[in-house]
């Protein structure tokens, strides 16, 4: 289980996170969402220690991550947004070099999800286009059979087929129990997939709640008429869709964009719906 | 398992760090092979620098020196992106001990490279002389200087390179800083210049000097391997 307790961290000067604590238990797909430089890469750099809390702890199976301990680095793998393979290598040339130290890697899941993602493991990463590169990076990330997986903007630069084929091979690799955190500001690419949702704010979590308590607690409505209560509400070709407080309790459709609208714009009421 | 070091992992991190630097082999083998011909380059198109009864001698000389100089400044190509936030994720995220990582740099950089440099070095210079190539009068081994070089000098040259070449790491592959790397390159150009001394004292006969130096070398030296390590344990991207 992954653990942040009582974070505090800046960069030089600038706050990032205060005093916040979240916890990820494993075998869950976990999305992670929030603006633009609200610290989402910054917290996947914490929670696998590349980054160090100023103040509180983040632990990985009670290691603490910025420790960086073989057992702990052999458990997670972190994909980054941006990009950096060896130009000269192919990706199966990639994944040799990594297959010694993870013991769970399997040839055959990479080979599988490399199939699955159309890219050729004996091409060279340099006659590659970056979204095959992403491919060939998410096929390794996800065949080394570390426990937690942490993808940040996972669907950048993929194609509309490969994001549909990236939300599969994920919805596997979750069913055995595996840990995935995604964050990403493309809620649309993983809509379905993540559950529970966890909402950054400047310095703090907004929500942190699964899709069946979200559900539970906020009513999504869609083709009415614009309600005066509603939390949040925007124009579709087929009329409102209101986010509104869940009263009595009915189920509805969640919709991640409007929820992400709704809780940013009304983060004191979300935060007493919640508690 | 051993968190801090597994002679197994270990194993493998050098094995994996001989092989990543594969892509990057056109820059290192440009170096290596310019560091292989100079000597023999500069020997047969400068006789004057194989007169008798100083041929090998300064042969020796030559080869210890651009082993050295690029010896130590291989490092900054093979590690470079280790210290870059976007390059060096994956370097940090690698199943390896901080220790392990940092130890694999130092045996590359300070062993398995200049080893490989000397052993090309000694073999061609014997081919050159069995040959009986211009002005390749006399082996290495039987250079009259060999028996000449005073213990001090042998601990300052690899003194002068075990500290610049750590130096370098710290400086260009952890630190990635530039007034650091400027820092390093005046601190590099000052062992040189130590060692240059050291060669033209040893030609001049002035001898027994250099137990002093030795002592402000090590210290250097393990500065450099200090400040590289702690940098190493605390790196954040």
């Amino acid at each position: 289980m992954i653990e942040i307790k009582n974070l505090d961290f800046s960069y030089k000067k600038t706050p990032v996170f205060s005093n916040i604590n979240l916890s990820f238990p494993e075998g869950a797909i976990y999305g992670l969402l929030g603006e633009n430089g609200v610290g989402k890469t910054t917290l996947l750099k914490l929670i696998c220690g590349l980054q160090r809390p100023t103040v509180g702890n983040c632990t990985v199976d009670g290691m603490t991550s910025h420790d960086r301990l073989p057992e702990m680095l052999q458990r997670i793998v972190f994909m980054p947004d941006e990009v950096t393979l060896p130009d000269g290598a192919t990706p199966q040339q990639y994944v040799n070099e990594l297959a010694p130290f993870y013991p769970t890697f399997s040839q055959g899941t990479f080979l599988h999800l490399m199939q699955e993602l159309e890219v050729e493991p004996d091409r060279k990463f340099k006659e590659m286009s970056f979204g095959q590169q992403k491919k060939s990076l998410i096929a390794a990330s996800l065949s080394l059979g570390t426990d937690y997986i942490l993808l940040d903007e996972p669907t950048n630069g993929l194609d509309i087929p490969s994001k549909s084929q990236f939300r599969s091979s994920l919805s596997k690799i979750a069913d055995e129990g595996k840990t995935i955190i995604i964050s990403t500001h493309q809620v649309k690419d993983v809509e379905n997939l993540i559950d529970p949702i966890v909402i950054l704010s400047h310095n703090a979590v907004l929500l942190d709640a699964s899709v069946q308590k979200i559900t539970e607690k906020l009513y999504f409505e869609y083709g009415g008429e614009k309600r005066d209560d509603a939390l949040y509400s925007e124009l579709l070709p087929s009329g409102y869709m209101n986010v509104v407080p869940n009263a009595i309790g009915a189920e509805s459709q969640l919709n991640i964009e409007a929820l992400f609208n709704a809780v940013l714009r009304n983060k004191n009421t979300i935060k007493e719906l919640f508690k | 398992m051993n968190n801090s070091f597994d002679i197994q992992r270990f194993g493998r991190l050098v094995l994996h760090d001989v092989k990543r630097c594969t892509p990057r082999f056109g820059t290192v083998g440009a170096m290596m092979i310019s560091e292989l011909t100079f000597t023999p380059l500069m020997v047969l198109s400068q006789g004057f620098l194989t007169q008798d009864p100083h041929g090998a001698g300064y042969r020796l000389s030559l080869m210890v020196l651009m082993s050295a100089f690029i010896s130590s400044m291989i490092p900054t190509q093979l590690y470079s992106n280790v210290g870059k936030k976007k390059t060096g994720v994956y370097f940090a995220m690698l199943p390896a001990s901080k220790w392990e990582k940092y130890l694999s740099m130092v045996l590359l950089s300070l062993v398995i490279v200049p080893l490989t440099l000397l052993v090309a070095n000694v073999a061609i210079d014997t081919l050159l002389t069995a040959v009986h190539a211009p002005y390749y009068h006399k082996y290495l081994w039987q250079s009259e200087a060999l028996q000449r070089i005073e213990p001090a000098m042998v601990c300052n040259c690899a003194l002068a390179f075990i500290g610049s070449t750590l130096g370098f790491i710290y400086a260009n592959a952890v630190q990635n800083k530039a007034w650091r790397n400027t820092m390093c390159i005046v601190l590099w150009l000052w062992l040189m210049v130590g060692l240059f001394a050291m060669i033209i004292f040893e030609i001049a006969g002035l001898t027994g000097y250099g137990w002093y130096l030795v002592a402000a070398q090590a210290l250097l030296a393990a500065l450099m391997g200090w400040l590289g390590w702690n940098k190493m344990n605390k790196m954040s991207y």
